[in-house]
């Protein structure tokens, strides 16, 4: 096989060489042969006459050792190259249009796959990356299988393990969340992390809570909290007021093993001993989990570590199994352990197979695109291919066979798809780039952080080969196959009208039928977008039932203090009772959830005195269509709110009371609802004083609340969302954890700055480990959330936009084509009276033919996709005819616009030239 | 001269082989040898000869170089190989087998 291969590279790179003694060899045949004919009595003329006879054809018989020394094809291939090249750039406007048609197809799809890649392929940065692998299940192993895993599992070389956790953090500048990473002592050894100041954990760190108060810090937090001091290894901060000493600051490069996840400090497992002295994974290692990273032993492979891993698993499982049955019989069996090679960002094999199946979806999106690009070519190179005729029939007649000539063509279309590739891979560079800022903008400031890796890898470069070569066949095959074929004697008279005239309909009608394809995947496209506009802009055009001014909204975190239920809710109460106080506050309160700014809370609406199934009144009449009330039959949305949550909001009371302090745990269960929910218990009659069932999550028993108030409707989860069922309960008839960080809504006169000012040092008076973070104005939240969606809809618009520029193009390029072959007949029409005006007409309606087809297809396909959009649409039905009707009209302007050229150059014809033409 | 027979599909490349079993030779040698020891029934198309013979040398199983001929001028020279040789040992018993095969069904009817 080398060898072979050699010899063949011998055979290029010594190509005139080795012609030279092939020469040779049969002079030297030929030579001998004639001195024996001369000695055999010939005269020198007839010897030499005779002996080339006898060989046979000199010149065929060294094309079949070129053959056999297998330099023919990379002679062709470098002959075809050269041919290509030169083609091309004879026609640049082609080569052009070709080319940046398929750089945006190629680019959309690449710049989607550079996000994959950063997401779901690229490796750790770390050293020998290819070694590192994460032990999963379905969700995270306990850490009692970690703890066995190190001790009994095969083939690691290290196996560390890590959680997540935050706890309120205090060193210099005020109190904070911190994002503490517990980790097993030989973390930063398994992972070859040098920490760039001081030392990573020592063994016993990891195992005695009394030598566990350590912390190696992330670049970012030495930066930012100690100033990058450079001696700050010994230093002590505090973690939920437990004394730490920093032995060592990370690398700035390092930020942990699951990209995406804040990092600001690790910590040893022991150290929760400290932290959370009555619950921890030390004295539970069943009850908690921890993500399992290990480091292969040389020579190990996967598949045998996978088999020492299953083994030990089982072994966990029986143990376990004993244990929870005797406490838990309700627990899940527990699920196969998978070993993985570790990528950037963690993710479970469950996440991992769903982001596959979103990625599936997008990339048939950006898939159609590519598709529309294709077309395009494909559309260009038919009309080159029928212009190049006469030139491929020449070839053919000289003696080309018709694969050799499908292998030029094919060369062309691969140059082509190969120079688009490059110009996609620099154009989704630039726009990963772009999405990615964009992104960070309108998402909160703390995932803004975080920074995906999209830089060019081997990856990308194979994608986009791949890519290039699969349409440049795709696009190239067709029309390489319809130009060779060998009726060379038609080609070769002059082009006929009446013998081409068959060939070029057929052609025509495979090119009209891209186009129409090309216009219907833009109508896929826009259509989405459409909907999402139409989404946003009655979002932002409809009232949110609440005003918005003077609002301001801060994060309290006060389970992060580490108290007790009743402590933790003396230091809420507190915190309003001085916010309130303060001059210039109108009202405060406090509340799970701010409307319109995300999150919500669901339970199932039960009324008290009526047979559960009783969903079906749940449905109203709106513009004479009925619409549920509910997103989901039987759900009712929630939220719980301390006293003068309406007032605050602006949100008056219709009948009935607001909460006030007695409503607590000890009273009735009380709720508020609002109009809607009102007229539904109502029913003529009166809401107040009917009653909800709320269910215990733990044991399920029933437990009523009565209606005490009604509130105006507003809106809740998207503002432009029909009317919903919404109720309120009071935050103290409820247990004040598990609910994560409460939310302060003020309504107060002044700027943010003033506000954010003012709430801080109330707070830090109240208990100076209470951290209150970003103070924001309320309408600046909401319109962060329409943003996102804003994001979604200028990305698909974009695409959409992207396919019609496609689209267009292509049917110019018909129409263009298709004007041209007319010529004759358009002239003979103009010479019988047809006016100018009459014949642009005929034109334009032929091109408004393809689109409207088109459109058609499109529209009518999106009517049948749309419904998988439907969660994204607030307002907005997903067959929503003003859409549709838009897009159809846009895409017909476009489409005029594409045919008015064509048109045009159709009525400039002279009936003289044209009639004279053939 | 009409008694010529045609070359059967693959023979050429045994006669090749077996020509330069006796030594090494050059193209023109190896037509000749054929013609003379077939006793002029086995006709070998010169031109043809020699994509054989660069075929059987990408396989490994002649080498050439180049030498002097008779009257001292450069001529390509074939030899056999050890590859070659032992490709020669296995072709020649499965003519063998086929010729004493079709003998055989000759002689039976």
């Amino acid at each position: 096989m080398m060898k072979a291969l050699t010899r063949r590279l011998r055979a290029l790179l010594r190509r005139g060489e080795m012609e030279n003694e092939l020469d040779e060899e049969l002079r030297f045949h030929i030579e001998k042969e004639t001195e024996q004919n001369v000695r055999r009595g010939m005269t020198p003329a007839e010897a030499r006459r005779a002996a080339l006879v006898e060989f046979g054809g000199v010149e065929s018989i060294k094309e079949e050792c070129r053959d056999v020394r297998g330099v023919r094809l990379l002679d062709d291939l470098l002959q075809d190259l050269r041919y290509a090249l030169r083609v091309l750039t004879k026609s640049p406007a082609f080569t052009l249009v070709a080319v940046l048609s398929l750089a945006l197809g190629v680019g959309v799809n690449a710049s989607v796959f550079g996000f994959v890649n950063a997401v779901l392929l690229k490796p750790l940065p770390l050293p020998r990356h290819e070694e590192l692998v994460r032990i999963q299940d379905d969700n995270l192993p306990a850490y009692s299988d970690y703890l066995a895993f190190s001790e009994r599992a095969r083939g690691f070389r290290g196996l560390a393990a890590y959680d997540f956790d935050s706890y309120p953090l205090r060193a210099g500048g005020p109190p904070a969340r911190a994002a503490v990473t517990l980790v097993s002592a030989n973390y930063f050894d398994v992972l070859e992390v040098r920490p760039a100041l001081g030392r990573g954990f020592a063994a016993e760190e990891g195992t005695q809570p009394g030598a566990a108060s350590v912390a190696v810090i992330s670049h970012g937090l030495w930066r930012d909290r100690f100033g990058a001091d450079p001696s700050v290894v010994g230093k002590t901060f505090t973690l939920r007021r437990v004394p730490f000493t920093v032995i060592g600051v990370a690398p700035p490069e390092f930020t942990g093993v699951s990209l995406g996840q804040r990092q600001d400090l690790w910590v040893p497992f022991a150290a929760e001993g400290l932290l959370r002295p009555e619950e921890n994974r030390l004295k539970h290692p069943d009850s908690y989990q921890a993500h399992v990273i290990g480091r292969l032993a040389p020579g190990v492979t996967l598949a045998e570590v996978q088999a020492a891993v299953e083994v030990v698993a089982a072994q966990q499982d029986q143990v376990q199994k004993v244990r929870l049955f005797t406490d838990n019989p309700g627990e899940q069996p527990a699920t196969p352990r998978t070993v993985t090679r570790a990528t950037a960002v963690e993710m479970g094999p469950r996440d991992r197979q769903m982001s596959w199946f979103g990625v599936a979806g997008v990339l048939i999106v950006v898939g159609l695109v590519l598709l529309a690009a294709c077309a395009n070519v494909a559309n260009l190179l038919l009309g080159r291919a029928a212009a190049r005729r006469r030139e491929i029939a020449v070839r053919l007649a000289l003696g080309a066979s018709r694969g050799r000539i499908v292998r030029q063509l094919l060369t062309e279309s691969l140059l082509l798809s190969l120079a688009g590739a490059a110009g996609g891979l620099l154009l989704s560079r630039w726009a990963g780039d772009l999405l990615l800022s964009l992104m960070k903008q309108n998402s909160p400031a703390e995932a803004s952080s975080v920074t995906l890796d999209l830089s060019l890898d081997w990856r990308m470069l194979l994608y986009a080969t791949l890519l290039a070569v699969l349409t440049g066949v795709a696009f190239g095959l067709v029309p390489a196959l319809q130009a060779s074929r060998p009726d060379v004697v038609t080609d070769l008279k002059a082009e006929t009208a009446a013998a081409a005239g068959g060939a070029r309909r057929r052609r025509l009608t495979f090119r009209n039928a891209l186009v129409v394809t090309q216009v219907a995947i833009s109508a896929l496209l826009l259509v989405p977008a459409g909907l999402l506009l139409r989404s946003v802009r009655l979002a932002e055009t409809s009232g949110y039932g609440f005003p918005v001014a003077e609002r301001y909204v801060a994060a309290v975190d006060l389970e992060a203090l580490g108290y007790d239920d009743k402590r933790r809710r003396l230091v809420g109460e507190q915190l309003l009772d001085k916010v309130r106080e303060t001059p210039g506050v109108r009202s405060a309160t406090m509340a799970h959830i701010v409307p319109l700014v995300g999150g919500t809370m669901v339970v199932t609406l039960e009324v008290e005195g009526e047979a559960p199934g009783q969903q079906a009144e749940d449905v109203f009449e709106e513009n004479g269509s009925s619409f549920y009330a509910l997103d989901q039959p039987g759900s009712l949305y929630m939220n719980t709110v301390d006293t003068r949550y309406f007032e605050t909001m602006g949100l008056p009371l219709v009948a009935g009371r607001d909460f006030d302090e007695r409503d607590d745990a000890s009273a009735p269960d009380v709720v508020v609802v609002n109009e809607t929910l009102a007229r539904r218990l109502a029913k003529g009659g009166q809401a107040l004083g009917r009653r909800l069932v709320e269910r215990d999550p733990t044991n399920w028993k029933p437990k009523p609340l009565e209606v005490v108030g009604v509130v105006k409707d507003s809106k809740y989860i998207w503002p432009s969302e029909r009317p919903r069922y919404f109720a309120y309960r009071p935050r103290r008839q409820y247990t004040q954890s598990g609910f994560g960080p409460a939310h302060l809504i003020v309504h107060a006169a002044g700027d943010q700055a003033t506000v954010s000012k003012l709430v801080r040092s109330v707070a830090s008076t109240v208990d100076p480990d209470l951290s209150v973070e970003g103070v924001t104005r309320l309408d600046e939240l909401i319109e962060h959330r329409v943003g996102e969606t804003k994001l979604v809809i200028w990305v698909s618009a974009a695409v959409g936009a992207l396919a019609l520029l496609l689209a267009a193009v292509g049917l110019y390029g018909v129409m263009a084509y298709s004007v041209a072959g007319r010529t004759k007949e358009i002239g003979v029409r103009m010479a019988l009276g047809a006016g100018r005006g009459r014949v642009r007409r005929m034109i334009l309606a032929d091109g408004l033919v393809l689109a409207a087809a088109g459109t058609l297809v499109g529209l009518l396909v999106s009517a049948a996709c749309m419904r998988l959009m439907r969660s994204m649409l607030y307002g907005v039905s997903d067959t929503d005819p003003l859409t549709y009707a838009a897009v159809a009209l846009f895409l017909t302007g476009v489409a005029l616009l594409a045919c008015y050229v064509p048109a045009r150059r159709a009525t400039k014809v002279d009936p003289m030239v044209a009639l004279r033409y053939e | 001269m009409d008694k010529k027979t045609d070359l059967l599909q693959g023979t050429l490349d045994l006669l090749v082989l077996k020509t330069l079993q006796t030594g090494p030779a050059h193209g023109w040698d190896i037509a000749q040898r054929i013609r003379q020891v077939s006793q002029e029934v086995l006709s070998v198309n010169q031109g043809s000869l020699y994509p054989a013979l660069h075929r059987l040398e990408g396989q490994g199983w002649i080498a050439a170089e180049w030498g002097a001929s008779d009257n001292n001028r450069r001529a390509k020279f074939y030899k056999l190989t050890a590859v070659g040789r032992r490709q020669l040992a296995a072709e020649t018993e499965s003519w063998e087998r086929f010729t004493r095969a079709v003998a055989l069904i000759l002689q039976s009817s």
